[in-house]
């Protein structure tokens, strides 16, 4: 029997990315490209909805021709519905729509989060870990339970990344590949750790405490020498990641998971998968981290989370295939997680009904 | 008298006594340090049941395994934390003997039974069970030092409010 | 395990082991206890670690007797050790919120328990807040159910501030709602419940709900970028 294969279009942010996926996981491509703005300045809707739409079209002939597919070898178009920023959204929203009439395919649309999820569990082979999801948009610690990805925790305030990048700004580190990658970079040569504010709230944390305050003081302490940019850069990790780490080990207790999954693009960040390894294998579990590859938002992430859903029967007629710019994680009814429940348990009663042969 | 196992095989032996005529010569001994032997004497209407006075014998010893004791010996320790305040002086005064007392709770770490006969002779007064603490205590004059509201008693038992505060004291 | 150490003045038998602190079952002169104690984290910074563990251990000895002068059952504190930064409490015999409302979820409801715990939870937290005290860590497991009376008593002060801030208090209940969403959605609507008991409690309801409502829609916003 032929394979499933997916084409699945991701553009929410800075990125627009094309990826062609079969439904065992097998990435066939997954080109991208990323908008990057000058250091000191982040990414606005328009100038981003702008390079996507220059991008966009090369991207899929490129993935098409890479895979080695024609479009008549496609099962179903995937694409982000959401979160994200709306311009960039609408890119993929329209080029998808197009391509569906064009084709004639049938629509998925997808949560850009559970994508995530679904392509890290493929790619690591984590079974249900407990997922901390950290980018520039999102911070939230997930795991599944009774048909969909429930949030434990998450930032009250502003994400993880963005805090990350808004640092890179005040020391008008590059842009190029990442502000993150710069900042972990700078870290390593850091040396005396500042008390920062360290703030989390149950199972949740906030980052715009601590944000204001380095932004505050940075200057004056660079100004007078008493501590260098990688010192700043080096304690803001290790106090934001202490934090993360914290948030899901609580929520690791509260659920009575081993494992931990770490996804999005903060999660390629090596010093925090460091310190999560570390705290899985105290509690007897371990860490499953992907690279930049994967954690960075990227086609293939889509188009494998939207086959999953479309196997097991999901697709968006044409009218509802819109974009939207909310849309939590737990709104999602993860149908295909459901199924493998049902699966595991089968499989359990039949192993038992076997020991009573 | 009576005696109760603390920590690591350290006890405390405790005496109560009633009509109690020679505090002020006790009070002065103490204060010239001429006691012997060494012993703590509690102000008894302070005491509505014993625990309080163990959970302050057990913070005692912990300072004092550590050698990190506040007052001069390991018996005034006991009242300074029976107190649960941080003043020494005012605690010394308020939960230990004055002039004037006449019911009084003698305790004493390690005490062997003739340390105890020994300790029983200082004191002129009528040695009664430790059951009679509840009924004997002053309640006002406990919900004034330790500062205990209304909300609480709903709650918590008397002992229980003075408890936590001799735990809680230095935790800052 | 069995440990001999001189925390509560008898052997440790190990019941939990937290994210942040193990969990011993002891004696304290003569009573049944629990001894809580913080262990280092060797994944963060030791002078973070350092200053964390000991921050949480005072805060929470402060803050669950501070809770009690304000009515609200919590274990009753017998002894706290700054050096091993263990504390040590009353044994509340019970099961926590947690076990209650999961039992719920797998053998249906008990309205009335149901009510009655909801209404505890909401007039505990009005108590807290409407004397500055904020919990910082109100889930279903860091409340228990004494057996003997049914009262709710609240445990784990370990991120407890004082503050009077309407913002303190609306987060401390949102991390309630949203650990009842994760973790109870099969109970129905419980949160509902608390709060109708938080306004009958709590004689600033008015500002902490609004600003509730304030803090909700700041979590649905936050989606906006993927």
């Amino acid at each position: 029997m032929k394979k499933m294969i997916a084409l699945g279009f991701e553009g929410s942010a800075n990125k627009i990315g094309i990826g062609v996926v079969t439904l065992d996981g097998d990435i066939l491509s997954n080109p991208r490209h990323t908008y990057i703005t000058p250091p000191g300045q982040g990414f606005l809707p328009r100038e981003t909805a702008q390079h996507h739409l220059q991008h966009i079209l090369p991207l899929v002939k490129e993935a098409l021709k890479t895979a080695q597919v024609t479009p008549d070898d496609i099962d179903c178009l995937c694409y982000t519905k959401g979160p994200g920023m709306g311009a960039p959204l609408q890119v993929s929203a329209i080029v998808i729509r197009i391509l569906s009439q064009l084709w004639k395919k049938p629509i998925v649309a997808v949560n850009h989060c559970v994508a995530h999820i679904e392509m890290g569990r493929i790619v690591t082979g984590a079974d249900d870990p407990v997922v901390l999801y950290v980018s520039g948009g999102n911070t939230q610690v997930i795991a599944y339970s009774e048909g969909r990805y429930r949030i434990f925790g998450e930032t009250i305030d502003i994400a993880v990344g963005n805090c990350l990048d808004r640092f890179a700004r005040v020391l008008t580190l590059s842009n190029d590949p990442s502000p993150g990658y710069n900042i972990e970079q700078l870290a390593k040569k850091g040396e005396h750790f500042i008390d920062l504010p360290y703030v989390v709230k149950g199972m949740d944390v906030s980052f715009s405490g601590i944000l204001s305050f380095i932004e505050a003081t940075a200057e004056e302490k660079l100004k007078n020498n008493e501590c260098t940019p990688a010192d700043l850069c080096y304690s803001l990790q290790e106090t934001l990641f202490a934090m993360l780490v914290e948030i899901t080990e609580r929520a690791m207790a509260h659920c009575d998971k081993k494992d931990v999954l770490i996804v999005g693009g903060v999660g390629c960040n090596e010093r925090l998968q460091e310190m999560m390894r570390v705290m899985c294998s105290e509690r007897g579990g371990k860490l499953y981290a992907t690279d930049d590859r994967y954690c960075v938002d990227n086609g293939a992430m889509i188009a494998y989370t939207g086959l999953l859903a479309y196997a097991h029967g999901t697709s968006t007629p044409l009218e509802e295939s819109t974009f939207t710019q909310r849309f939590r994680t737990d709104e999602v009814h993860a149908i295909w997680r459901e199924k493998e429940e049902l699966k595991k348990a089968n499989g359990a009663v039949q192993a038992k009904m076997r020991c009573l042969d | 008298m009576k005696a109760f196992d603390i920590s690591n095989g350290d006890t405390l032996s405790v005496a109560l006594f009633t009509d109690v005529t020679n505090s002020k010569e006790l009070l002065d001994s103490m204060q010239a340090g001429t006691l012997e032997p060494e012993v703590a004497f509690l102000n008894a209407l302070l005491i509505p049941d014993i625990f309080p006075v163990l959970a302050a014998a057990h913070k005692t010893l912990l300072s004092n395994s550590r050698g990190s004791l506040t007052t001069r010996t390991l018996h005034s320790e006991l009242v300074y934390n029976y107190s649960g305040s941080k003043h020494i002086t005012e605690s010394l005064k308020r939960c230990g003997i004055s002039d004037s007392s006449t019911y009084v709770l003698a305790a004493r770490f390690n005490g062997s039974p003739d340390v105890m006969k020994a300790i029983a002779a200082l004191i002129s007064g009528k040695e009664i069970k430790l059951e009679e603490l509840e009924g004997k205590a002053n309640v006002a004059q406990i919900q004034k030092h330790y500062k205990i509201p209304g909300p609480e008693l709903g709650i918590s038992s008397l002992a229980d409010a003075i408890t936590c505060r001799i735990a809680a004291r230095d935790a800052l | 395990m069995e440990v001999d150490a001189d925390a509560g003045g008898g052997s440790l038998v190990l019941l939990k082991q937290g994210a942040e602190a193990r969990v011993f079952e002891s004696n304290f002169v003569g009573r049944r206890c629990i001894v809580k104690e913080r262990f280092s984290k060797k994944y963060r910074h030791p002078s973070l670690d350092s200053k964390l563990t000991s921050k949480r251990s005072n805060a929470e000895a402060r803050c669950m007797t501070k809770a009690r002068r304000l009515g609200v059952a919590t274990p009753v504190l017998y002894g706290v050790d700054p050096v091993l930064h263990t504390l040590t409490f009353e044994y509340v015999d019970g099961p926590s919120v947690k076990d209650v409302f999961l039992e719920f979820g797998s053998h249906g409801v008990v309205e009335e328990r149901l009510d009655d715990i909801a209404a505890q939870i909401g007039d505990a937290i009005g108590k807290l807040h409407d004397g500055g005290l904020v919990h910082g860590d109100l889930t279903t497991s860091n409340m228990l159910i004494r057996s003997s009376t049914n009262q709710l008593v609240l445990i784990d002060f370990g991120l407890s501030f004082t503050s009077t801030l309407p913002e303190d208090k609306a987060v401390d209940l949102y991390v309630l709602e949203r650990a009842l969403l994760s973790m109870h959605s099969s109970c129905g609507n419980v949160m509902d419940r608390i709060l109708a008991a938080y306004r009958k409690s709590s004689k600033q309801w008015s500002s902490t709900l609004n600003k509730l409502a304030q803090v909700r829609q700041r979590g649905r916003k936050r989606t906006m970028v993927g």
